[in-house]
């Protein structure tokens, strides 16, 4: 039950954004992509995403200013958020998991198969 | 023995002290030296001034042996005004020129002593030397004021205050000496004439004082020197004082022993005060080395995230396309997609490489890596170089809608010894950063965000004197001020840079900068906020004897 799920994607690196938005939407997601915080917010009001995939280092911002905002506006602080990074500390984690994301992933240690998986438990 | 040679005497024992002082002191500079010299030259007018008092009323021999001796005392005094708390040496020529007058001034005295001075009825009559001389000093002396007096002006703090004690303790006794000295003696007034030694003492105290200020601020010293000073001169009267022959000589030799005595006390009073501020400094400064490694390892641990962040960035891409290629995803997309996963499967592989590259440059201690050496340098043709590499540039440069050019080009460029993978690196490095940081027309993943500017990258190559100097000019975001010191170390980038582009390990400058200094060369930057930067490098026109030759003085 997958079909109509739409999941924001905040990520800059291309590549990466190629594997993910081809499997999520192999698997059936509806994937919207954004790589900074105007957009981001633009997409969590108007556009209801079921999950927010956020990565930490983008070009312009960072990642958990962005969570931060997600998670002041009560329209947008219900979409679960999964941190999706390649920073691979306890600080970090620990912040994440503080402002309030649900889940810490490192991108280098799960395949977009996992990824699939996970995504499934939060959000069906 | 009279009071007046009692006096002399003393005068010249505290000048011999005062020049065992200074020698004693761990680091003598020129103006410590000439101070010595100076005194030197004052304890030997004293001595024949003593001489001259114990003669015969206007003993005419030892009134002229006093005033040669006094001849190189202005000299002693010009050198030392121009030698003290000054940061150049001063010049042999001007040495030269100012030792000319006093001696032939002493020539004229040896050959003419006539027309120096004579004997008459109840005084001496002074030729035209003796007006020269009194000219000789007075000039010099009144240089000698200048210089200082525009030390003063000069400097600011302690050394002003040091200078300005030197300045008013000299004008105070100079003025007195010479008077007695040289004035009075014109009319007919001898009586004085004895003293002016005496008033040397108050400008060798002050210079003393001066020199020694932050020993003598040291309460201990003072107290002891003083001391010192006291025994000493009470068993010097007692001894002058005494009575007997047999008396006379067992307080002499009292006297002498007390002189020993309170050397070795204040001698070893200032080693310890030395040695004292000598542990200060120490603690000081291991402290400071303290701080120095703690910044270095949290520099290094910052690196090692970073550094292992950017390792994981392309590393996460491969796996994650291997691991669709494993379950069989990639063949449900079209042949399109496919190649495109395959391809940055290539490129995240080779961006892997190069970051580690670049670790393992970063982690290398020594920096004689890029030093070129003799046998492997050839002579490369820099515009030919930099063409290649802005051909290899070329896709990157068209993907952003920017521009990378030769623009400006010598017409008789010699070629430069040195080892093309390395410059290549370098130059190479140079132009990757000004596409970096420079933002271009068009959507870009890498650089920041869209403006309206084209992107403008300018390379020109051009002759100067012994070097040829390369420039890589851009339109971007230019370099803060305040970073400028640190951007060529390792690890470091600018903080707007930081901001824009979070790709890449920090080495690239610091690398460049080894790779030129390797070949002698210079690099350095001039950079406007939002405006550009232009980078430029200068490699110098040598023979390869001139690069061996160069090496062997630098390794050595």
């Amino acid at each position: 039950m997958t079909e109509n799920k739409r999941i924001l994607l905040v990520e800059d690196d291309p590549d990466q954004i190629l594997i993910y938005k081809s499997k999520f939407e192999l698997e059936g997601f509806f994937l919207i992509v954004s790589d900074n915080i105007v957009k981001t917010m633009d997409f969590a009001l108007n556009d209801k995403p079921d999950l927010i995939l956020l990565d930490l280092l983008l070009r312009n911002e960072n990642g958990l200013d962005i969570l931060e905002e997600l998670k002041k506006n009560p329209k947008t602080k219900k979409i679960p958020v999964v941190v999706f990074t390649n920073f691979d500390t306890e600080e970090s984690e620990d912040k994440a998991l503080e402002l309030g994301a649900v889940k810490y992933i490192v991108k280098a240690k799960i395949t977009p198969n996992e990824m699939v998986n996970e995504i499934k438990k939060i959000i069906g | 023995m009279n009071l007046i040679t009692i006096l002399l005497s003393l005068t010249a024992l505290i000048d011999f002290f005062i020049v065992y002082l200074i020698l004693s002191k761990s680091d003598k500079n020129t103006s410590d030296k000439v101070f010595i010299f100076l005194n030197i030259v004052i304890i030997l007018w004293i001595v024949s001034d003593i001489f001259y008092s114990i003669a015969s009323e206007f003993n005419l021999f030892w009134a002229k042996a006093t005033y040669s001796a006094a001849l190189f005392l202005p000299f002693a005094y010009l050198y030392f005004s121009l030698t003290f708390l000054s940061e150049k040496k001063v010049s042999k020529k001007t040495i030269v020129f100012s030792f000319l007058f006093p001696f032939i001034l002493l020539i004229l005295i040896l050959i003419n002593p006539e027309s120096m001075i004579q004997k008459s009825q109840n005084g001496f009559i002074f030729g035209y030397i003796y007006f020269l001389y009194i000219l000789y000093m007075a000039s010099y002396f009144i240089i000698s004021y200048i210089v200082l007096f525009r030390k003063i002006l000069l400097f600011s703090g302690t050394k002003k205050g040091q200078i300005n004690f030197i300045f008013y303790g000299s004008l105070i006794s100079s003025i007195l000496a010479l008077t007695s000295a040289l004035i009075l003696p014109l009319f007919k007034i001898y009586d004085l004439y004895f003293l002016s030694p005496a008033f040397t003492l108050v400008l060798s105290v002050c210079i003393t004082y001066a020199i020694f200020r932050h020993h003598l601020f040291n309460i201990k010293v003072i107290a002891t020197e003083i001391f010192g000073a006291l025994i000493v001169i009470i068993f010097l009267i007692n001894a002058l004082l005494s009575q007997s022959r047999a008396e006379s000589f067992l307080n002499f030799g009292l006297f002498v022993v007390i002189i020993i005595f309170s050397i070795l006390l204040i001698r070893g009073v200032l080693n310890e005060v030395r040695s004292r501020e000598k542990i200060v400094k120490m603690a000081q400064n291991l402290k400071k080395a303290n701080l120095e490694l703690q910044k270095l390892d949290k520099a290094k641990s910052e690196f090692i995230s970073i550094a292992s962040h950017q390792l994981r960035t392309p590393v996460s891409v491969i796996k994650g396309v291997a691991s669709m290629m494993i379950e069989g995803d990639l063949e449900k997309f079209s042949e399109e997609k496919k190649n495109k996963f395959i391809k940055s499967l290539w490129e995240k592989s080779c961006k892997l490489e190069n970051i580690i590259d670049d670790i393992l440059n970063a982690t290398e201690m020594t920096n004689s890596k890029y030093r070129i050496r003799g046998e492997k340098a050839e002579l490369i043709d820099i515009k030919e170089l930099i063409k290649k590499i802005i051909k290899d540039f070329h896709p990157v440069i068209e993907k952003r809608g920017m521009s990378l050019s030769l623009k400006n080009v010598s017409n008789d460029l010699p070629k430069i010894y040195g080892q093309t993978q390395y410059l290549q690196e370098a130059f190479g490095n140079l132009i990757d950063n000004a596409i970096k940081y420079t933002p271009s027309i068009g959507t870009d993943y890498e650089a920041r965000g869209k403006r309206d500017k084209k992107g403008i990258i300018s390379i020109s190559i051009t002759k100067e004197e012994n070097n040829v100097i390369i420039s890589v000019e851009d339109n971007g975001i230019g370099i803060p001020q305040k970073e400028s010191f640190n951007l060529f170390k390792k690890f470091t980038r600018g903080s707007n840079a930081r901001d824009m582009y979070t790709d890449g390990s920090g080495l690239g400058l610091f690398v460049v900068k080894e790779i030129i200094e390797g070949h002698y060369g210079k690099v350095w930057f001039e950079s406007e906020l939002n405006k550009g930067t232009t980078f430029f490098v200068s490699l110098p026109i040598n023979s390869l004897k001139e690069i061996n030759v160069k090496k062997h003085i630098i390794d050595d």
